[in-house]
């Protein structure tokens, strides 16, 4: 196990390496200098002369050539030193140190919902086969997997304002000085982030429980007497809970691309945010920390859920 | 047994269910009640106006108003924080001259030495804000300004006549960051300025120059400390801003809001109003549209929304009860961008045909809510511009007798382009960053060159960034392209589009004949208003009769200032650029 878990992390080091150089190389690729868009301002009416424009370039330090960018950024990274925002002038670190709790309860808050709610439509879509449950179940499910997360976000907030005349509040308030407004600002936002997950979790609980019941140690456990409670709980649910961590695990990584959509439509000031804005403005530091933040999350909870399979099924073994 | 089990786990899951919808419930209903939206609307969303005095601001006390405020006086009500609305947020350099996004949310923090009168409809109204009178001298280039004697600093220091000099040199130093002030240099160079006293100064202009108060008043061009500006402390950092104006600012944060809180020492007696305001970061247009309808922000912080003309009718009507909205004419404008540079854009008669088989009556429909000025060159309806009606019958904006393009036009364009030689079917590529209604507007237009000129147009949407940088390099044939200006004078519209070192001429590459540019010299310093005006109608015919130059204009778009009809004693500015300090609105009923 302990060799398993090692190798896995020894993966990581060419992943992340590979990740490194396609969003450096894709940043320089798209049009648009960070020195010129500081510049011209966001609308492009600011003018300069082109001593302004070299000097910025040197401070910013885009006027090197691309090879000893990328080095010293790794360099940076390694040290620890996420460097300083294009943009915003601010380290980065502190930037992700704030924003990145904030998408992770986010995402946290969306997985959570989805759970709540899939886990117990899929099994009543599953004991309840071909009746008017399941097809209801059904219908919410696949409307679900088939409207984009930021569609679903903007029928919240139109469904907020029209029917409650109330939006969550504005200004961001930290889940451990204000949870109440936390919880306000938090709970819409991940009921949209998390409605495709609990569609397709719905879907698949559903699928995964009919398998199981088809099995012969259902019928034993039935046979034994059981409680039809217990059966569905302890034995068919647990067994067809593989699949269900499987999508749920590579979900996490589609949920954290899900926040950039939804944290601008309900202002949360988390990390998707701070990444579209930083991708407007060219802000090369900062998009190249955050997509490998998001990297690395999504390779260890990718492992995470690797390691939780032999936990959940004994008979799996990594050696 | 299997029923009774699943009557439990369903009724288990319907409970589940329940608490997660009632969560939902209590998190929306257990909030803080929706602000009041139904004030009581007044006809007018003014109430009852102040008597203007002759320099448009209070009589000068010898002492600053005392630090706590009293409830009301004979013309407001005082307290309250004002949530505001921003689109996007700014970077964080905050030094009072650089980069032209932040002014908006520093206007509170510094005064200028005029301002537009913030508490008159009329819109061109420019009265002193640090100066209390000002004079121009019979030699028409020299002006001198009294400052107010009691004004002040944040720190409680006086605002000196050399405070003004620094300020005047800092607004044109060409070796610092200046993309908005430099507007001014070809009126006042560094040195023009001097003191005469501690609250008299005299600047000069390099020639006569009548747009150099209007410009001067705008709120780009604030007056700091001198000690301050010259001192150690880090001038573009949000939380060491100290000017002489109503507000001081206090938090930021980042992505989020930026706050600011009334000056308790203010030098204008009585004033502000307001305790201060929080100007919110709201990207999502039906987040914003939201937010307005919700009451939880109550203005826009300037005239500057990423909605529609057409969507800001649409939440006016809807809201008609709660909001007020000002549409400000003439002040932007939305076209066609030409890259003169290329083939066949670099003929002249291509331009033409070009700007004859724009549908600009089709636009104004569509995107300005059927009630958007006119595409003329100049803004119709000022000074001058011409009026619609007269322009109405002029090629390329008149309209055939049933309405809908003008067949002559059409026929007129056709020739134009045969004779220039550019085939039926000639592919043009029309680039649109995908910000503000860019894209829509070039569908639009696309649509109407295939409709009118059997050309195979396509559109290219292309991220802002992109779009910039491609305008840089002139990689682009022609592009939909707005522009705000700072005032609504000739020569910010003209210099920004039509002459060398303006914007638009950088990126469209056009080159204006000599008699053009002799006739924007002449203007710019003609003095009466009627030969400046003669000039001016010379220029536009030009652009009308001979060549279009880099810009298709297809309609003036209004800029939207959306006001919650709780705010009192708010104007409608002349342009985005002014009236920004909000020292005197307040709350009624209390913010």
């Amino acid at each position: 196990m302990n060799t398993y878990v090692l190798k896995r992390f020894m993966l990581f080091v060419p992943t992340l390496l590979l990740v490194t150089l396609m969003v450096f190389a894709l940043m320089r690729l798209v049009p648009g200098d960070p020195a010129e868009l500081l510049l011209m301002g966001f609308e492009g009416d600011g003018q300069y002369s082109q001593q302004q424009l070299d000097e910025l370039r040197a401070k910013l330090g885009t006027d090197r050539p691309l090879a000893i960018q990328y080095l010293s950024w790794i360099w940076g990274m390694l040290r620890g030193d996420f460097g300083v925002s294009m943009y915003f002038d601010t380290p980065i670190s502190e930037d992700l140190g704030a924003k990145l709790p904030i998408t992770l309860e986010l995402a946290a808050l969306a997985l959570l919902l989805a759970f709540v709610v899939a886990m117990p439509l899929g099994v009543l879509s599953a004991v309840r086969q071909d009746t008017i449950a399941d097809y209801a179940s059904r219908i919410i499910a696949i409307a679900g997997v088939a409207m984009p997360t930021f569609w679903i976000g903007i029928l919240v907030v139109y469904f907020l304002v029209t029917w409650f005349d109330w939006l969550p509040p504005l200004g961001y308030a930290d889940l451990w000085n204000d949870p109440w407004k936390n919880l306000q600002q938090m709970v819409f936002p991940a009921v949209a982030l998390g409605f495709y997950n609990m569609a397709l979790i719905a879907r698949v609980t559903r699928s995964s429980m009919l398998e199981v019941f088809r099995e012969d140690y259902i019928r034993t456990a039935r046979s034994k007497g059981l409680r039809e409670g217990a059966v569905i709980i302890r034995h068919a649910l647990k067994n067809a809970f593989l699949p269900i961590l499987t999508i749920s695990g590579w979900q996490v990584g589609r949920l954290i691309a899900g926040t950039v959509v939804i944290e601008t439509i309900f202002l949360v000031p988390g990390m998707g945010r701070l990444l579209v804005d930083s991708i407007l403005h060219r802000d090369y530091t900062m998009i190249q920390s955050i997509v490998m933040v998001i990297a690395f999350m999504v390779l260890a909870l990718n492992l995470v859920v690797d390691l939780l399979y032999a936990w959940l099924d004994p008979r799996i073994r990594y050696e | 047994m299997l029923n009774r089990a699943l009557n439990r786990l369903t009724g288990r899951i319907l409970v589940a269910m329940a608490m997660i919808i009632a969560l939902t419930a209590l998190v929306a209903c257990g909030a803080t009640a929706p602000t009041e939206s139904g004030a009581p609307a007044s006809d007018s969303p003014v109430p009852a106006q102040p008597a203007a005095s002759t320099s448009g601001d209070p009589a000068p006390t010898a002492v600053p108003a005392a630090a706590e405020s009293p409830q009301t006086d004979d013309r407001g009500i005082y307290g309250g924080i004002v949530p505001m609305h921003d689109y996007a947020f700014p970077n964080l350099i905050w030094h009072p001259h650089e980069f032209s996004n932040q002014t908006k949310n520093m206007s509170g923090i510094y005064n200028g030495l005029l301002e537009y009168d913030a508490e008159t409809d009329d819109p061109y109204d420019i009265v002193g804000d640090l100066a209390e009178s000002w004079e121009l001298q019979p030699d028409g280039v020299t002006y001198v300004f009294h400052l107010h004697q009691n004004a002040a600093w944040h720190n409680g220091n006086p605002v000196t006549a050399e405070d003004v000099v620094y300020s005047m040199d800092s607004l044109v130093n060409s070796e610092a960051n200046r993309p908005q002030t430099l507007i001014i240099a070809p009126y006042y160079s560094q040195g023009n300025a001097r003191a005469i006293d501690d609250h008299t100064v005299e600047i000069k202009t390099n020639n006569p120059a009548p747009d150099f108060v209007p410009m001067l008043a705008s709120d780009a061009f604030k007056m700091m400390s001198k000690a301050w500006g010259e001192s150690d402390v880090d001038t573009s950092k949000w939380e060491n801003g100290m000017g002489s104006g109503p507000f001081m600012p206090t938090t930021l944060e980042k992505d989020v809001s930026l706050s600011l809180e009334r000056n308790p020492n203010y030098w204008k007696e009585g004033l502000p109003y307001i305790d201060g305001s929080i100007h919110y970061y709201i990207a999502d247009k039906g987040t914003a549209i939201g937010s307005y309808r919700t009451g939880q922000v109550l203005m826009t912080t300037w005239p500057v929304t990423n909605l529609s003309n057409t969507e800001i009718l649409e939440l006016q009507e809807s809201e008609a009860d709660t909001l007020d909205v000002y549409l400000i004419p003439n002040t932007s404008l939305l076209g066609t961008l030409i890259n003169t540079t290329i083939e066949p854009f670099n003929d002249v008669r291509v331009r033409r045909a070009m700007h004859l088989a724009v549908d600009r009556a089709e636009f104004r429909e569509i995107f300005g809510g059927g009630i958007a000025p006119m595409g003329t060159p100049f803004p119709p309806e000022t000074w001058f511009g011409r009026g619609e009606e007269e322009a109405s019958q002029i090629p390329g904006f008149r309209l055939g007798p049933e309405g809908g393009k003008h067949a002559g036009d059409i026929e007129e364009a056709r020739r134009l382009l045969a004779e220039a030689g550019v085939p039926e079917g000639f592919k043009v590529n029309i680039m649109a960053r995908t910000a503000v209604e860019y894209v829509d507007l070039a569908q639009l237009l696309a649509d109407q060159y295939r409709r009118y000129l059997g050309w195979d147009a396509t559109v290219q949407p292309i991220d802002s960034a992109t779009g910039i940088t491609r305008y840089k390099e002139q990689d682009y044939q022609i592009a939909a392209q707005g522009t705000a200006l700072l005032v609504g004078e000739p020569d910010p519209i003209i210099g920004k589009i039509f002459m060398p070192g303006g914007l638009w001429i950088q990126w469209s590459g056009w080159d204006a004949p000599q008699k053009f540019k002799d006739w924007f010299a002449a203007q710019s310093q003609e003095l009466d208003r009627t030969k400046r005006a003669e000039i001016l109608r010379e220029m536009e015919d030009f652009i009308l009769n001979e060549d279009p130059g880099p810009l298709l204009v297809y309609y003036w778009s209004f800029r939207d200032q959306v006001v919650n009809k709780k705010i009192q004693n708010y104007h409608m500015p002349a342009s985005i650029w002014v009236q920004l300090k909000h020292e005197r609105i307040w709350c009624d009923p209390e913010c």
